[in-house]
């Protein structure tokens, strides 16, 4: 994943690609570019002091990558992790402040093109709250495809995070 | 292009913090009367250097105030003056103003100095007083003529230039220096091109021109030679004055015999300089090419490496990979795998494998001496400061320690001799009174025991006085009225916030401030320290630090399930909970006694919040920021070197844990941090979020 190559009409193509997971039997979707890897759901480090939806830390190739749980993170309730559970690592944030990060969904679904018309723009009619985290729908054939905005999930998780350690 | 500027002006930054150094312990060790031709111009050569760069990369308050160091320098080099202290001492003030400059113009270029101009002032009255009134009548004129550009017209300057061969391939124009000079003043030049081959056989790239030049006398002879002041290596130059000169034959040496032989005759003509200066020019050259590159520990960002550091590298990896080759020939053997062999070669691989680890690790260590280094001139201006006479060893200096541990660690030892020298050392006439010798004894010692580094600090100074300290420290309120301490706990009071002896404050010490400091900084480094005092005899101070931040030794532990490393250096004991007098104190927790004392206990299950069951039969007593705390575990498992892998890469750091590590399972263990598990941590937020 990590040598995409770097062409520009490859990138003209994958910019348009979202990778699709399943949260609670619905269909969301993210940039395929911010995508590093997916990994099978496997044993992790619980890690003290931090929200829930932070499970812990896993070890990815010798990088201590958090991960969080979408679930949780969009404040559905938790289930029990499967043979379908994986992990998706990607990458944000610029240069300098790139960071690793795991998210734990139920299933890793399809890839799509979605060409930018076939998008429609969530600022107008989401709920406030999670607003920030849907960056609109992809209409794909009939189904309908939740696109996340990953950065806002992860500063604001890290955010609260930040929180809790200045008021410690 | 601006890039390539910005790297070359923190090449710059590097080399004058190396060249402070060697200047300040030159100077040092010339204030102690180790004034011999090695010292004077290895001192000379770095005020030299310093000059050079820093007029070229703008910063030019500073050039000119080390261009009137470099004037008095010179005058001692060239034997001119003695080296008295009182001008080791305003060098040294001059220096001092240097390096303020510097650190200022980390980020500004042409910063200045606020005192410059009184100091380069009190030079430059240096320099012309001791040259009246000391020197030899000779030298005076010369004094002069260096100092200052409007000198006393002299009769005009032959100066004659012939490059090196190599002079056009290392960048160098001639064209460009003659324009220099011209800008000096009317400048005759006559060209020689007896060297010049034929047509066909000349080789662009050589020199094979040399020139005789003739500038007029108002031109002050250091202006003439800073012109060549970066080309002296690649070629020859002299400068002479126009009587002594002769048309053609004009090397270095018989411009010394020129001088020497006019030495005595003729005391009064300003004839004379141009010898010594040139021959000044002369030595310089010549030490240029021997000057070794010494290794410095600059608080830059960058490091040097010794070149058989890299070698041992190089070495290593190439039989990493000859074993992997041999690996992978014993995997391919299409008649089978021979277990044996490859049972072998993994032993191979694994001796490989720990090689190259602690070589890398070498990679980032240096000797403790650099940081050692800078103590000498402190306990001078100290011990002078608070007339007391101070006689300082050091030992261990070639100790080892990682460049990050090094570099935390110069301010808590300034702070400790700073303050071993103003509280523990007496004055001569007290040492007098109790029957010591007149000098203190101050004596600084490094060696490496096992995975750690002990700095040890001793002085034979007065000691710690416990009653004092602990009724000044109940005064404080640092201590309840009725809380009685060990002998050990007083001594640690020194290093509470807010304590404070000194009767009366001074600037060297006497605020309270510095030693919770002292501690602070050796245990962010996951370091301890610990302090020995007999009264009336002395104190020991002894810092235990981890040989790298990159590598901690741990006690791995069992809690809830879960694997977590301790760091053993902050570990002092473990002990089984069952056999401790534990009770509850409402409002302060858990506590338990601990060899005569209380301990508040953590149960880390409960702290970290963890779901598992935990059995939590064991403590585990650590050192935190002096106090001590038990922190309640299930189950100790093996002793092992962890590599720490920060937290904080993808996540944010966490409360209570250093970082995390990767197990040879693959499995993350989280280690822990004494030095900051206890501090409460309101869990409501926690579950607010």
């Amino acid at each position: 994943m990590k040598d995409v190559s770097t062409t520009n009409s490859d990138i003209a193509e994958t910019a348009d690609q979202f990778l699709s997971f399943l949260i609670a039997d619905e269909e969301y979707g993210i940039e395929i570019l911010k995508v590093q890897e997916i990994k099978s759901w496997g044993p992790y480090t619980p890690l003290p002091k931090s929200p829930d939806y932070v499970l812990g830390v896993i070890n990815l190739r010798g990088a201590i990558v958090p991960i969080i749980d979408l679930r949780a993170r969009f404040g559905l309730p938790t289930t029990d992790y499967t043979a379908t559970t994986a992990v998706i690592i990607v990458r944000t944030g610029g240069s300098e402040d790139a960071r690793i990060i795991g998210l734990v969904v139920d299933s890793v679904s399809e890839v799509y093109h979605l060409s930018p018309d076939a998008i429609q723009d969530a600022s107008d009619n989401a709920a406030a709250d999670r607003a920030n985290y849907v960056r609109g729908f992809g209409q794909i054939d009939d189904k309908l495809v939740i696109l996340v905005n990953l950065d806002p999930i992860i500063t604001q998780s890290l955010g609260q995070i930040q929180q809790i350690a200045d008021a410690a | 292009m601006d890039d390539d500027l910005e790297e070359l002006r923190h090449l710059f930054l590097d080399e004058c913090n190396e060249n402070i150094e060697l200047l300040e312990g030159g100077l040092m060790r010339m204030g102690e009367g180790e004034d011999d031709a090695d010292t004077l111009n290895e001192v000379f050569r770095a005020a030299h250097s310093i000059k050079g760069g820093g007029s070229t990369f703008g910063f030019l308050p500073m050039a000119e105030l080390t261009h009137h160091m470099e004037t008095l320098l010179d005058e001692m080099r060239s034997g001119r003056r003695p080296v008295v202290e009182k001008d080791v001492d305003l060098l040294l003030l001059g220096l001092d103003a240097v390096q303020e400059i510097l650190s200022d113009s980390r980020n500004e270029v042409g910063a200045d100095h606020p005192d410059r101009m009184k100091i380069q002032a009190q030079l430059e009255a240096a320099v012309l007083v001791d040259a009246a009134e000391g020197g030899d009548e000779g030298a005076a004129p010369a004094a002069d003529g260096a100092a200052s550009v409007e000198a006393a017209p002299g009769p005009d300057w032959v100066v004659s230039f012939a490059p090196n061969s190599d002079f056009y391939l290392r960048g160098n124009d001639a064209l460009l220096i003659l324009r220099e000079l011209r800008r000096l003043g009317e400048v005759k030049v006559c060209v020689d091109t007896k060297m010049l081959p034929e047509w066909d056989k000349v080789d662009v790239n050589n020199s094979y021109l040399t020139w005789q030049l003739e500038v007029p006398g108002t031109v002050a002879q250091s202006d003439i030679l800073e012109v060549f002041d970066w080309v002296d290596t690649e070629c020859t130059v002299t400068i002479d004055a126009m009587q002594s000169a002769t048309a053609d034959s004009e090397s270095a040496a018989d411009a010394e015999k020129a001088a020497e032989a006019q030495d005595p005759v003729a005391p009064s003509t300003p004839v004379v300089p141009a010898a010594p200066v040139a021959k000044a020019a002369e030595a310089e050259k010549k030490a240029t090419k021997s000057a070794p590159a010494k290794s410095g520990g600059g608080e830059s960002s960058s490091i040097r490496i010794a070149t058989d550091k890299i070698d041992q590298l190089i070495n290593l990896v190439g039989e990493l990979v000859i074993t992997q080759s041999m690996l992978s020939r014993v995997s391919e053997n299409p008649m089978g795998i021979d277990i044996n062999e490859l049972r072998e070669r993994m032993a191979d691989l694994e001796h490989n494998t720990r090689d190259l680890q602690e070589s890398v690790m070498q990679v980032r260590m240096l000797p403790i001496s650099s940081a050692f280094s800078r103590l000498p001139r402190l306990v001078r201006d100290l011990s002078r400061k608070l007339n007391k006479d101070v006689d300082l060893q050091m030992d261990g200096g070639s100790t080892e320690l990682d460049k990050t541990v090094l570099e935390r660690m110069i301010d808590p030892l300034v702070h400790l001799v700073r303050n071993g020298l103003d509280h523990g050392i007496e004055t001569p006439e007290e040492r007098a009174a109790a029957g010591k010798s007149g000098a203190g004894i101050l004596h600084l010692s490094a060696r490496q025991e096992s995975g750690s580094v002990v700095i040890e600090i001793k002085d034979d100074g007065k000691g710690i006085n416990g009653p004092f300290i602990l009724g000044k420290a109940r005064e404080k309120g640092i201590v309840g009225p009725d809380e009685e301490l060990t002998e050990d706990q007083i001594n640690q009071l020194i290093f509470a916030p807010g304590f404070s002896t000194a009767a009366v404050l001074s600037d060297v010490s006497g605020r309270g401030v510095g030693m919770d400091v002292v501690r602070r900084n050796i245990l962010d480094l996951g370091g301890r320290v610990h302090v020995f005092s007999e009264f009336g005899v002395g104190t020991r101070i002894e810092i235990n630090l981890p040989l790298s931040l990159a590598i901690l030794d741990g006690q791995l532990v069992r809690v809830a399930g879960q694997v977590y490393v301790i760091p053993i250096l902050s570990i002092i004991e473990t002990l089984e909970l069952a056999q401790t007098e534990r009770s509850d104190v409402p409002g302060t927790g858990e506590i338990c006694r601990f060899r005569g004392e209380y301990l508040s206990m953590l149960r880390v299950a409960e702290h970290f919040q963890l779901k598992e069951p935990s059995s939590g039969k064991l403590v585990v007593v650590v050192d935190t920021h002096g106090k001590r705390i038990g922190l309640v575990i299930d189950e100790v498992l093996g002793q092992q070197q962890v590599v720490i892998k920060p937290l904080d890469k993808n996540y944010k750091s966490v409360k209570g844990l250093a970082g995390a590590t990767i197990m040879s399972d693959g499995s993350v263990a989280l280690i822990l941090d004494p030095a900051n598990i206890s501090e409460q941590e309101p869990e409501q937020v926690a579950e607010a979020a």
